[in-house]
């Protein structure tokens, strides 16, 4: 079986992370705070984060936080905002798990969607536009910028650079979702100013299912959402959430409604505040003192997980980036070079503006989802087909609401997989014209 | 006595090969299907061309692509689809909504389809 959607989830894994993931399960298992045994197991933990730190561009590694991945992640930073999601700015390319979380934080708003264009890049001078429009109008302040780096329908990747420096202009706070740029094109979160950020660990980062996890940034006024033990300090059962502000009785948790809220909600919404509290609460700057007591790492984490996940972006950083992101480049040019030569077929995008490792096509007179069932039972090739859990792109770049068929490569992909790709679809394609 | 014998034994080969339905799954890609209801339904042995042009009795445009590498088949209207590919012992069904008569009478046509053979020519795209 020839694999091409490793947008889904990467395959195969390096033999270090099946070893890893192994050894893991037999060994005395990592201790996370609660014991002294495994101490190789907390090992691997801070190993995991410095290797992330290097891949991600994060130099404070102890505020990268594993979660089960990041879908996760993006519901629980979304919500340690504290803000309305009309309060949000995200885009016409993004994911479920950006687009889902806000547009189910506040009933009856929904965030500002920048558009893309048909390759599914965003424009600064969209955002800067929204942005100044938004700060002359009588419109709920935009507090909030959250995208994906890349697209997981067309590969095209985002100037994160110069759009976190523009929402930081108008006062925003900047999340970026990493989950398909993560291990196989270059992040610099500190860099480019990135207040939060959250990553999976099974995609181009080669670790397994159910590992992922998130950064803060230092001061960032992201509160914790979720609590639990954290093996540390057990006695205590609250946090303070900000600087005191005359608008909070002291030591509140703002996580109830006021009454007079309450009951006219269909359900509860305990993480979406009143205008009169989240405005004193969130617009305050986070006390980086009192930052540093709330923890966002609770229950027990997924050793053997993260083990693995060591090992794999410890490969990674071996195999080198840069390497890595040249020889996938390779492939997805020499795919749209070719395809674009069978005809009926039709590309979304050009290796000129999409430089990530996925890329999506059609053929003419046939669904996408019966061009990816026939490259699967009838040539044994795993493509992913429809809309990828990116709702909103493809009423941009001319997809329409079947979608397309996506191919994503790996670092494993090779010649002969994309040789046995394009004799498939030239004869897919000859077939029905 | 001799011809008697020889239908018998064609009747046999004939029972024998049969294929019939086991049982339905829901779609191993459901998601392929846009919004559609997808069952997987497996089958007691990989379809054979007369399985699949017996198929085109349910009804609706039957496209049947012979020239790939696996001949694909797809019958389509505007409240179910289905489709497959020669030699697997499965195929894919998907409804517009959760029918369950629908899907009964493609189980019920599977089992109790007749002998008529359509091996002979077929519908191309």
């Amino acid at each position: 079986m020839i694999y091409l959607n490793n947008a889904a989830t990467s395959y195969p894994k390096p033999q270090c992370v099946q070893k890893a993931y192994a050894a893991a399960l037999a060994a005395l298992p990592a201790g996370q705070f609660r014991s002294g045994a495994g101490n190789d197991g907390d090992d691997s933990f801070n190993l995991c984060k410095k290797n992330l730190g290097k891949l991600l561009g994060i130099a404070d590694t102890q505020r990268i936080y594993f979660t089960s991945g990041a879908t996760e992640s993006l519901n629980l930073l979304i919500r340690g905002c504290r803000r309305r999601a009309s309060q949000f700015v995200t885009t016409a390319q993004d994911h479920n798990s950006v687009l889902r979380p806000l547009f189910n934080l506040t009933p009856g708003e929904e965030p500002k969607i920048l558009p893309c264009d048909t390759f599914g890049l965003v424009h600064p001078k969209d955002l800067e536009q929204l942005l100044a429009h938004n700060r002359q109008s009588r419109e709920n302040p935009l507090k909030v910028l959250i995208l994906s780096h890349c697209s997981n329908v067309t590969g095209a990747v985002q100037n994160i650079r110069d759009l976190s420096r523009i929402a930081k202009k108008y006062g925003l706070l900047v999340i970026l979702d990493v989950s398909q740029s993560a291990g196989c094109l270059e992040v610099r979160a500190d860099a480019w100013g990135i207040d939060a950020l959250a990553f999976t660990g099974h995609k181009s980062l080669l670790g397994v299912q159910g590992t992922g996890g998130m950064y803060i940034r230092r001061g960032a006024p992201v509160f914790p959402v979720k609590f639990g033990g954290t093996g540390r300090d057990s006695s205590r059962l609250t946090y303070p959430l900000a600087a005191a502000s005359p608008d909070s009785p002291p030591g509140s948790l703002p996580y109830s409604l006021p009454d007079s809220l309450s009951g006219s909600l269909p359900y509860s919404l305990p993480y979406s505040l009143p205008d009169s509290l989240s405005g004193s609460l969130s617009d305050s700057p986070m006390d980086p003192d009192l930052a540093d007591t709330y923890e966002y790492e609770t229950g027990t984490g997924n050793g053997p997980g993260i083990a693995a996940l060591a090992a794999a972006t410890g490969w990674v950083l071996e195999k080198r980036l840069s390497a890595i992101t040249e020889k996938e480049y390779a492939c997805i040019r020499t795919l749209y070079e070719n395809l674009g030569t069978i005809p009926g077929v039709k590309l979304y995008g050009d290796p000129k503006h999409n430089h990530g490792p996925v890329m999506s096509f059609n053929i003419q007179g046939m669904k996408a989802s019966d061009v990816s069932y026939i490259l699967q039972n009838s040539y044994g090739i795993v493509t992913r087909c429809g809309l990828h859990c990116a709702p909103l792109i493809h009423g941009h770049i001319g997809s329409g609401r079947d979608g397309t068929v996506r191919i994503s490569v790996s670092w494993f992909t090779d010649e002969s997989d994309l040789n046995a790709l394009l004799h498939a679809v030239s004869e897919l394609s000859a077939a029905v014209s | 006595m001799k011809n008697i014998q020889q239908n018998n034994n064609a009747n046999q080969k004939k029972e024998k090969e049969r294929i019939v339905f086991v049982r339905r799954i829901p779609s191993r890609e459901r998601c392929a299907e846009s919004g559609w209801y997808a069952w997987d339904y497996l089958l007691s042995a990989p379809m054979d061309q007369a399985f699949i042009m017996r198929l085109k009795d349910l009804g609706g445009s039957f496209v049947f692509l012979h020239m790939l590498k696996k001949p694909f088949f797809k019958l389509e209207s505007d409240y179910y689809a289905l489709k497959g590919v020669l030699g697997d012992d499965f195929f894919r069904v998907a409804t517009h909504e959760d029918n369950e008569v629908l899907l009964k009478r493609v189980e019920n046509f599977i089992n109790g389809a007749d002998d008529h053979d359509h091996s002979e020519g077929h519908d191309e795209a």
